[in-house]
């Protein structure tokens, strides 16, 4: 039975004799620990920097990919928001009373009233429930008003809005034309 | 020979990188949605003011006066193709002007249905 050394063996060269009146082999292992050629050296240093390179261009891909859609999801919350304000949030309305309902002509859970989209109340503008906008939607901040947001620099919960949009509507009974802005981050 | 070899590679792989890289780089929010609410948005204005009720030239001076009002809001020009009714004079939309959305409409005019384009473009 042959034992070899334990780790660093890689090669063995055998051989048998036979004496006179006794026939034996032996095996001669060669050590070649802690050896590294140069060549292979000089070939996985390339090897290496490509993988870290692959690594660190993957990792900023992710980030970018990340921000990205990030940005696109907030930019989505803020049109979805907007365009609740300006068809029913905010929208003038006509009728719609609790007789509607009582009479079980409309069923309790549909609004009878009638909505004109893009024709705000000013009124209905400024009681908006904002931060529970804000909680629904799932933003960080919210602002939503008839004023340019420079002259607001700060939204309803403190922080900074990062992304403005603004839709056209007319305001009053004169009907006159201005914009709705909603910013949030 | 084989760490010249891995050098190349390394040019190549960069190389690539970059040119996956670069379009990536150019990637906006999408604000296809935004833009056609908006022009809808235009188009409800006008509707609204009552701008559509007795189309006509007749009613130039209100349509461009409103159209004036939603381009001063906006800085994007706005166009009723097939009538004359912008707020940018000075050649077509598609000479000097970078169209954005385009949404087809039915007005009456003279009692007859006539169909046109609103256009928005910067």
């Amino acid at each position: 039975m042959q034992t070899g050394p334990s780790r660093c063996d890689v090669r063995a060269s055998c051989g048998c004799r036979n004496n006179p009146g006794r026939y034996y082999c032996h095996c001669r292992y060669h050590r070649h620990c802690g050896f590294i050629s140069f060549d292979g050296m000089f070939s996985l240093i390339p090897i290496a920097l490509m993988a870290l390179f692959v690594m660190s261009i993957s990792a900023s891909l992710l980030r970018d990919a990340a921000e990205r859609m990030e940005k696109q999801q907030t930019f989505d919350k803020l049109v979805s928001v907007a365009d609740y304000v300006v068809k029913s949030g905010a929208a003038r309305s006509d009728g719609g009373s609790a007789s509607d309902s009582a009479s079980g002509l409309v069923p309790s859970f549909v609004s009878s009233s009638v909505h004109y989209p893009n024709w705000i109340d000013e009124s209905k503008l400024d009681s908006l429930d904002v931060e529970k906008l804000r909680t629904d939607a799932g933003l960080a901040s919210l602002f939503v008003s008839s004023q340019r947001p420079e002259s607001i620099q700060k939204t309803s919960s403190g922080a900074a809005a990062s992304v403005c949009i603004y839709r056209l509507v007319v305001f009053g009974d004169d009907k006159r034309i201005g914009r709705i802005f909603v910013c949030g981050g | 020979m084989q760490s010249l070899e891995a050098m190349l590679s390394l040019i190549v792989l960069v190389w690539c990188a970059s040119l996956l890289l670069a379009p990536l780089e150019g990637q906006r929010t999408d604000d296809s949605l935004y833009r056609l609410q908006l022009v809808s948005d235009a188009w409800r204005v006008l509707y609204l003011r009552g701008d559509f009720q007795d189309f006509g030239d007749a009613k130039q001076a209100q349509i461009d006066g409103d159209l004036e009002t939603l381009g001063y809001e906006t800085a994007l020009c706005f166009f009723l193709e097939g009538t004359r009714f912008t707020n940018c004079r000075g050649g077509g939309q598609d000479q000097k002007h970078e169209p954005l959305v385009s949404l087809h409409r039915t007005v009456v005019e003279d009692g007859l249905p006539k169909e046109v384009m609103f256009s928005v473009g910067k």
